[in-house]
C-alpha cells in the first residue's frame, strides 16, 4: 500500500486542532494556563508503542468508532496529576483523585470532538475509562507490524507539568483514510513496507550504535524505541528540553542529505567522558574531544548502515561540537531545514544506561531526498545482512 | 498564537503574540531564530520569534518570517490600538551555534533583515542582544518594554 507522506501535514493540524480543544476545556475547568506544545505523527513498531508511555500516574481511554477508528488515551504523569488536582481543590481541601478522571473524561471528549470537527465526519465515542496499564489499549492488528500514533503535548502552568494525548487510529482504516487525501499523482507517495523496513534499519543502526558505545565506555546501555516523527518544521526543537546537553551536530550528503545531532545531558558528560578518558585526564578540550570522538563512531554507525542497504555512499562533515540549552540548538537545525521545507522527518532514538547516561540521536534527512530514497529500498530487505561498522 | 489573559503568554517558534493586557510574553531556546519585541510604551506590545530573514512569494506562515513577521505584528499591535508611530523594538538572538553555512550564517541574516525590517516600517530599535554562539530565552515586559534574556553559560541580562 502507497501513501502519500504530504498528506500526514493535513492530519498533523488536525491533531493540534483536536488537542488544542481539549487544552481549553482543561484551562476552563482548572483555571490553568495550558499550551499545547507540539503534535507530531509517530510511525513505530505496534509492539513498541508501549514504550511511549512514560512515567504515567494516571491514564484515561477512549474507544471510537464511525469517520475514524481506533483509540486515544490522556495519560498524565505523577506530578501533572497532583498539580491539576491542586488546581481543582477547595482551599484547605484534601484533593480527591476522582476530580482527575472527571477531568480527563472532558478533556478526551474535546480532543475526539475536534478530530470529528476538523474531518467532517460524525465519530461514535465510548464512555472515557480509566486504565491501569495503557499499553494494553494498543490495538493488535496482525495484519500490520507498524502504527501511526499521534501525540500531543500539552503544557499545564509553568514548570515540567504536563499531559499528553495519544491517538491510535486502527492500522487498516487509518491508512485508507490517508490514500483517500493524499494525491496519487505527486512524488511524495512512498510504500508502506518500504518505510518500514528503513525504521528497521535505523532501528538496527541504533543497536549498532549502543553496542560501539558500550565497548569504548564499558557501561551496560538500553536502546529506547528508535520511531520516526513526522513534525511541522517550527515544531522541530520541542524534541528535546532548554536544558544543557553537549553533543555533536553532522551534516551527511550524498544519496540522501541531511543532518545528524548526538546529545547527551549535562550529567551524562561526566559518565561518558570519565570512561572514555584516561585517569588524570580533565579540562574542556579532551571532554570535547572524548564527545566528538563518539559523535564520529555514532553517525558511521547509522550513515554507513543506511548507505549499505542502498549500496549506495553516504557521507558526513566533520562533528561540529556542542555546548548549549538543547532547544536552541535543535532549533539552529531546523532552521537549515527550513528553508525548503514545512515539514521535517525525524528519527529519534534514546540510548540509557543506569550510571546516568542518557544519549538522544535525531536523523534529520531532508524531505524529497529521504522519500526519494525509501522508495529505491527493497522492502523485503533482511536488516540483520547489512554490514555496519 | 499565544492567547491572552494568561500569566504569561508563550510565543513557539515561527509564531507570534500580541497582547494589551501587560501578561509578560516569552519565547524559549532561541538558536539561530530572533526575537523581536515591540511595543508602544502604553501598555500594547507584541513578540514575534522568525526563523528566517524573508518570505517566499506563497509563505504562508508569516510568523515564520522577519520580513512578514514584522508587518503583521505591526498590523497586529495598530489592530489593538497602540499608534504606529510610537513603536519601539528589542530584539535578540541571531546567533551562530553551528558551523553549518556555507555562505553567511543565517542568524546573521535574520538580524540584519530585523534591522533593515524595522527602519523601513519606522519602529525604532531600543536594544539588542544579538550574535554569538550561545542560545538565548527571552522574556518581554509589555508595560515597559524591557526584555529578559538567559542562556545557560551566562548570568541574565537585561534590554
Amino acid at each position: 500500500m502507497r501513501v502519500d507522506l504530504a498528506s500526514l501535514e493535513t492530519f498533523n493540524r488536525i491533531g493540534t486542532a483536536g488537542a488544542t480543544q481539549a487544552a481549553d476545556a482543561l484551562s476552563m475547568l482548572t483555571d490553568s494556563d495550558t499550551f499545547v506544545k507540539s503534535t507530531k505523527i509517530n510511525f513505530t513498531p505496534i509492539d513498541s508503542i508501549d514504550s511511549l508511555f512514560r512515567d504515567v500516574e494516571t491514564a484515561v481511554a477512549i474507544d471510537f468508532d464511525g469517520g475514524l477508528e481506533g483509540n486515544a488515551l490522556l495519560v498524565f504523569d505523577e506530578s501533572s496529576a497532583d498539580h491539576v488536582l491542586d488546581e481543582l481543590s477547595e482551599p484547605g481541601q484534601e484533593p480527591n483523585s476522582a476530580y482527575l478522571n472527571e477531568v480527563a473524561n472532558i478533556m478526551t471528549s474535546s480532543f475526539v470532538d475536534g478530530w470529528a470537527e476538523q474531518l467532517s465526519e460524525t465519530i461514535d465515542i465510548s464512555t472515557p475509562t480509566t486504565v491501569e496499564n495503557p499499553a494494553h489499549q494498543i490495538p493488535s492488528d496482525e495484519l500490520a507490524d507498524f502504527s501511526f500514533v499521534f501525540e500531543s503535548e500539552i503544557a499545564v502552568d509553568e514548570g515540567d507539568n504536563v499531559c499528553r494525548f495519544y491517538l491510535l487510529p486502527e492500522p487498516e482504516s487509518f491508512l485508507a483514510m490517508l490514500q483517500k487525501s493524499g494525491d496519487e499523482s505527486t512524488d511524495t507517495g512512498v510504500s508502506i513496507r518500504e518505510l518500514s523496513t528503513f525504521i528497521s534499519l535505523t532501528a538496527a543502526g541504533a543497536e549498532t550504535v549502543a553496542t560501539n558505545l558500550e565497548m569504548m565506555t564499558g557501561i551496560e546501555t538500553d536502546v529506547a524505541v528508535t520511531h520516526l516523527d513526522f513534525v511541522p518544521i517550527k515544531n522541530v526543537a520541542r524534541a528535546i528540553d532548554e536544558s544543557e546537553y553537549a553533543g555533536t551536530i553532522f551534516e551527511f550528503g550524498g544519496a540522501i542529505d541531511g543532518y545528524l545531532a548526538v546529545m547527551f545531558k549535562s550529567d551524562s558528560v561526566a559518565t561518558v567522558t570519565d570512561a572514555l578518558l584516561p585517569a588524570g585526564a580533565t579540562g574542556d578540550a579532551m571532554q570535547q574531544s572524548a564527545i566528538e570522538e563518539i559523535g564520529n563512531i555514532t553517525a558511521s554507525g547509522f550513515i554507513d548502515g543506511w548507505a549499505n542497504a542502498l549500496d549506495t555512499t553516504i557521507d558526513h562533515s566533520v562533528p561540529d561540537f556542542v555546548d548549549d540549552m538543547g532547544h536552541a540548538v535543535l532549533e539552529s537545525v531546523a532552521v537549515q531545514l527550513a528553508r525548503s521545507q514545512e515539514f521535517a522527518y525525524v528519527f529519534d532514538v534514546t540510548i540509557t544506561a543506569g550510571d546516568p547516561l542518557n544519549c538522544r540521536l535525531f536523523a534529520f534527512p531532508e524531505a524529497d531526498g529521504f522519500r526519494k530514497v525509501v522508495s529505491g529500498l527493497d522492502e523485503d530487505l533482511d536488516v540483520s545482512t547489512v554490514e555496519r561498522v | 498564537m499565544g492567547r491572552a489573559g494568561e500569566q504569561r503568554i508563550r510565543v513557539g517558534v515561527a509564531d507570534m503574540a500580541v497582547t494589551d493586557t501587560g501578561t509578560p510574553l516569552v519565547t524559549s531556546g532561541l538558536g539561530s531564530c530572533v526575537a523581536i519585541g515591540v511595543h508602544d510604551g502604553d501598555g500594547v506590545a507584541g513578540l514575534l520569534h522568525a526563523m528566517l530573514p524573508a518570505a517566499p512569494e506563497d509563505g504562508l506562515s508569516k510568523a515564520k518570517y522577519v520580513d512578514s513577521g514584522i508587518q503583521t505584528m505591526k498590523a497586529e499591535l495598530t489592530a489593538l490600538g497602540a499608534d504606529p508611530n510610537k513603536l519601539t523594538a528589542k530584539i535578540a538572538g541571531g546567533s551562530s551555534m553551528l558551523n553549518l553555512d556555507s555562505g553567511e550564517p543565517v542568524g546573521d541574516k535574520n538580524v540584519a533583515e530585523t534591522n533593515q525590517v524595522l527602519d523601513r516600517q519606522g519602529i525604532e530599535l531600543a536594544g539588542d542582544d544579538t550574535g554569538g554562539n550561545s542560545g538565548r530565552s527571552v522574556t518581554f515586559q509589555p508595560r515597559t518594554g524591557t526584555m529578559h534574556i538567559q542562556r545557560v553559560d551566562a548570568a541574565p541580562t537585561e534590554l
